[in-house]
């Protein structure tokens, strides 16, 4: 039986371009990026907190890994594009993500033929 | 205190304003004074509701802006910024075309093709993401015969809520996709789909945060069509009602079979499974 303490999680530093503004914050590395955001006290747009509704979405600016795993439907094309879906990603290093990138998610998903709920 | 005691003036609803709005007010608000009328005011509750960081706290914040309504600040002029009779001008006699129904709305701030999507997406979730797997679900409950009746229930109520949200849909000027998948795949919700393994704990976790994703759905269309959408703002405050009435259920549920805690939902037996006693508008305890 293996005693050893659990691995304490990474911590990583997210960079949010919001449309009021710059903020960085640190989140874990089994937080989801939208909790991590309201408790610094940045209300991000979300609706379904599945990883489904896009409503949450966001885009990556520049280099960064965001395991999407807990998302409901996330397809490799998101990835491709830099979207992300904050409400159920996890960071898997630092990361500057553009918030409030629902309509272009979307608009890019129904291009590809993709889901795009509430489009 | 946002609101200094005495009777506040126009610079105390700038401020509140700013306060709720985090500094962000729209010039559609204000009026020509610098004072919000009786409609700005209205506008502003509603942003402030569709706001999730105001959402959180709207009762708190409902007390003031209630203040600030009944405060002789405000502008009660009759006629005032809302023009009469303006709504039922835009149709023309005999047009078929367009609808006062949904022109009124519109006149009124719905951005009305986001509503249609919206009601498609959550119709989707009611029919396709949680009926149809509610189904499977409640199938593989056995052994849990009271858990199977109450998935019975939420399954068969939210069957009753795609009835009644099908029809809007169309009277605004909406139609359901002609393909079931594009249905499917635009549902707001994840499908509840059978969980591996089959657990009474998984299944009544997944139930749960079904729920939960249908309660911020409907609340998101309670907050759109609020003070401006009066038919549409009813149906979904009664959609809403049943799923925070299922939210509980089934926290109740996973509370005893997952931790062995008593969390009661407040839960009263239905008339019949399925009964609905707001989308169907029925008595809440039918039967002797």
């Amino acid at each position: 039986m293996d005693e050893s303490p659990p691995a304490a999680p990474n911590i990583f530093h997210v960079t949010l371009l919001t449309p009021r503004g710059e903020h960085t914050i640190v989140a874990e590395s089994e937080q989801h990026l939208w909790d991590a955001a309201q408790a610094a006290g940045i209300i991000l747009p979300a609706l379904c907190h599945q990883g489904r509704c896009l409503t949450c979405a966001g885009r990556l600016e520049g280099p960064g890994e965001v395991d999407q795993s807990d998302s409901d439907a996330y397809f490799p094309e998101d990835r491709e594009a830099g979207f992300v879906l904050l409400c159920t990603g996890k960071p898997r290093s630092d990361l500057r993500i553009r918030t409030h990138q629902q309509h272009e998610m979307r608009a890019y998903r129904r291009s590809l033929g993709l889901p795009a709920p509430y489009s | 205190m946002l609101v200094d005691a005495g009777l506040p003036g126009p610079e105390d609803y700038m401020k509140v304003a700013r306060h709720f709005s985090g500094g962000w007010l729209p010039e559609h608000l204000k009026v020509p004074s610098g004072r919000l009328n009786s409609r700005a005011l209205m506008g502003l509750r509603v942003i402030f509701a569709g706001n999730s960081a105001i959402g959180k706290n709207y009762h708190t914040y409902s007390i003031h802006i209630l203040d600030l309504c009944m405060s002789r600040a405000l502008d009660f002029q009759p006629g005032g910024n809302m023009p009469e009779k303006q709504d039922t001008m835009s149709v023309k006699h005999g047009d078929i075309s367009q609808r006062v129904g949904v022109e009124v709305i519109r006149n009124r701030g719905v951005d009305v093709e986001k509503l249609i999507k919206m009601l498609i997406a959550n119709a989707g979730a009611e029919f396709a993401s949680t009926y149809y797997y509610y189904t499977i679900l409640r199938m593989h409950l056995a052994g849990h015969e009271d858990y199977k009746e109450i998935c019975e229930d939420a399954r068969l109520e939210d069957r009753a809520h795609w009835e009644l949200i099908v029809p809007r849909i169309y009277e605004l000027g909406g139609e359901l996709p002609n393909d079931l998948k594009a249905f499917h795949d635009g549902a707001g919700c994840a499908a509840a789909k059978l969980p591996d393994p089959p657990t009474a704990v998984n299944i009544l976790t997944l139930l749960l945060e079904s729920e939960r994703c249908a309660i911020r759905s409907w609340q998101a269309v309670c907050d759109m069509t609020f003070g401006k959408d009066p038919r549409t703002y009813d149906m979904a405050a009664r959609i809403l009602n049943e799923e925070i009435e299922h939210e509980a259920w089934f926290i109740e549920l996973l509370g005893w079979e997952r931790d062995k805690k008593s969390i009661p939902s407040g839960h009263f037996r239905r008339g019949e499974p399925g009964e609905a006693p707001y989308s169907k508008n029925r008595g809440f305890y039918i039967g002797s």
